[in-house]
């Protein structure tokens, strides 16, 4: 197919904006120099010096490192405290107020007092990350299990499967579509806590790095740290989306039949 | 025969849910003074029991240190001392202060730019770059630019909460007009409704159910931004409040304005949820439960 103008003045249109917006930031800071506003090649030194040598080693790692443990932990307690509550109803009035108020306190506000209990070690920073992003999952894993097929739970009791291959070879998948749903509204909790964690109490990580910069006035360097909290966002919101597609193919969501509601 | 381990599966799948609900059994049940209701809320205070004897027992165990951890009747004590004219009531009251206009500039901004972005496909495919780079920065991060741009003070503190908050107005405001059935908006022109007649009185009732939802979570993102602005610059309000007692070493103090911040965080998704009852009857969410 030869492209015409149709098929290319979207793209014209979305270059054009972003370059006219580049520009003007370029010219602005050229011209009248101000702290806030840096030079790109400032920002784009700043960022490409923190995915190289030392910086990467004291800033990027042990944020990704933290959110990896915090995050792992929250999806994975989440949802295997959800599938159980959400399998044994009976238990379910004796939890669900205590969760529906916990999810409720900010993470924000327990991380004074995970300082006073943990002190400012990695351990505090995974537990309020854990804290905050393990509620959604949880409540997601509990409403995907409640919600199984009455017809499929028959059939496995017909056919007398052991309860822990009930669990995993039933109920599980059924309830995987509502659990990924609450580990992606997970993950971009997760990603703020780590750095409200960083900005708050710790000397090294992403968080730490901006706020150092923005008190020496480095600008340029708090730019580009920003930058690579949002590149590190992107690529796990694109890695997560597509585990997601792939786990999930079989539901119907993905399949044309599309169902906002069962997405 | 069973062996044991088989009654033992046999009996927790007893409890499982994918029994069939008996209806005769639970009618022939003589104790009519138990309703179902009252035995359902009487568990969920039992639950609410043995968090609390829970917290208790990490403390007598010697877990953590103990005064870390002071009694809940204590911190209870506290927290209604500190509610009844105390310090911890203007705290709360004064991140209330600032919660509320960001929020508001985040609800109007959220939804006139949604709106357009919807209505104006020309607008959204040439500022979709921007919007999907700006997306994924988790909105704290700029706490640090913030800081440059505007100093110190409420108005960064407005300006944190509003950019924070918008998003999820601006995107389910954005769906929620995508979304509208065509043939309303052909009714509206055979009807020679003018333009803004039809935003009004059409595209925007329609859209609203889905406006309120993304309401109600920037709302509870507004109350996280504002504590977080409020612990890193010492502005006043509840998040410089904990920080600060937990400094002076008042621990109680601490955890009551911890868990009364959880309430106020309840309240502000209960008094959302309300309105949305009670105001949009036909949204969708009504009609889950």
């Amino acid at each position: 197919m030869i492209p015409n103008r149709a098929h290319i003045a979207p793209f014209a249109w979305q270059i054009g904006v972003t370059a006219g917006l580049l520009v003007l930031w370029q010219w602005v800071a050229v011209m009248h120099p101000a702290p806030y506003l840096p030079p790109l090649q400032n920002i784009a030194l700043g960022y490409f010096r923190l995915l190289h040598g030392d910086l990467f080693w004291s800033a990027i790692v042990p944020s990704l490192y933290r959110l990896a443990v915090a995050f792992l932990a929250a999806v994975l307690l989440g949802s295997l405290a959800g599938i159980a509550i959400g399998s044994l109803r009976a238990l379910e009035p004796w939890v669900r107020p205590v969760f529906e108020y916990l999810r409720f306190i900010p993470a924000v506000a327990i991380l004074p007092a995970s300082l006073l209990l943990f002190g400012a070690t990695d351990k505090m920073r995974i537990f309020v990350i854990a804290f905050g992003s393990i509620f959604p999952v949880l409540l997601a894993a509990i409403d995907g299990a409640r919600r199984v097929e009455p017809m499929l739970l028959d059939v496995a009791r017909v056919n007398r499967l052991k309860v822990p291959k009930l669990l995993f070879c039933v109920v599980l998948p059924a309830a995987l579509p509502s659990i990924f749903a609450g580990v992606r509204i997970a993950l971009s909790i997760a990603l703020v806590m780590m750095v409200i964690s960083e900005l708050i109490a710790a000397d090294d990580g992403l968080g730490f790095y901006i706020l150092r910069n923005q008190r020496l006035f480095l600008t340029a360097n708090v730019y580009a740290g920003v930058l690579v909290i949002g590149t590190i966002g992107f690529g796990l919101t694109f890695a997560l989306l597509s585990l997601e597609k792939r786990v999930l193919a079989w539901h119907r969501g993905w399949r044309g039949l599309l169902d906002p509601k069962g997405a | 025969m069973l062996n044991p381990s088989q009654l033992f599966v046999r009996s927790l799948s007893g409890a499982l849910i994918f029994q069939h609900p008996n209806p005769q059994r639970s009618m022939s049940n003589k104790l009519t003074v138990l309703t179902p209701g009252l035995v359902n809320a009487l568990k969920r205070l039992a639950g609410i029991a043995l968090a609390l004897a829970c917290w208790e027992a990490i403390r007598g165990l010697d877990l953590v240190d103990p005064r870390d951890l002071p009694s809940f009747a204590a911190i209870f004590r506290s927290a209604m001392v500190g509610l009844a004219g105390g310090e911890l009531a203007a705290a709360l009251l004064a991140t209330l202060g600032s919660w509320a206009p960001g929020l508001l500039v985040a609800a109007v901004a959220g939804v006139a730019v949604g709106t357009a972005l919807a209505m104006l496909p020309r607008l959204e495919l040439a500022t979709r770059p921007l919007i999907e780079f700006l997306r994924p920065i988790p909105s704290v991060a700029l706490i640090p630019v913030a800081l440059l741009v505007f100093g110190i003070g409420l108005q960064m503190q407005l300006f944190m909460i509003a950019f924070a908050s918008i998003w999820p107005v601006l995107f389910s405001t954005k769906t929620g007009v995508e979304g509208i059935d065509p043939r309303f908006l052909e009714t509206g022109r055979v009807l020679h409704l003018s333009r803004s007649a039809r935003l009004f009185r059409i595209v925007l009732p329609n859209a609203l159910p889905l406006i309120a939802t993304g309401l109600r979570t920037a709302s509870a993102i507004a109350l996280v931004v504002a504590i977080t602005v409020e612990m890193l610059t010492g502005g006043a309000g509840v998040g410089f409040y904990i920080e600060n007692v937990r400094v002076n070493g008042l621990i109680t103090e601490m955890w009551a304005a911890i868990f009364a911040t959880g309430v106020l965080g309840y309240l502000i998704n209960a008094l959302f949820m309300t309105i949305e009852r009670v105001a949009l009857p036909w949204s969708p969410e009504n009609h889950d439960s």
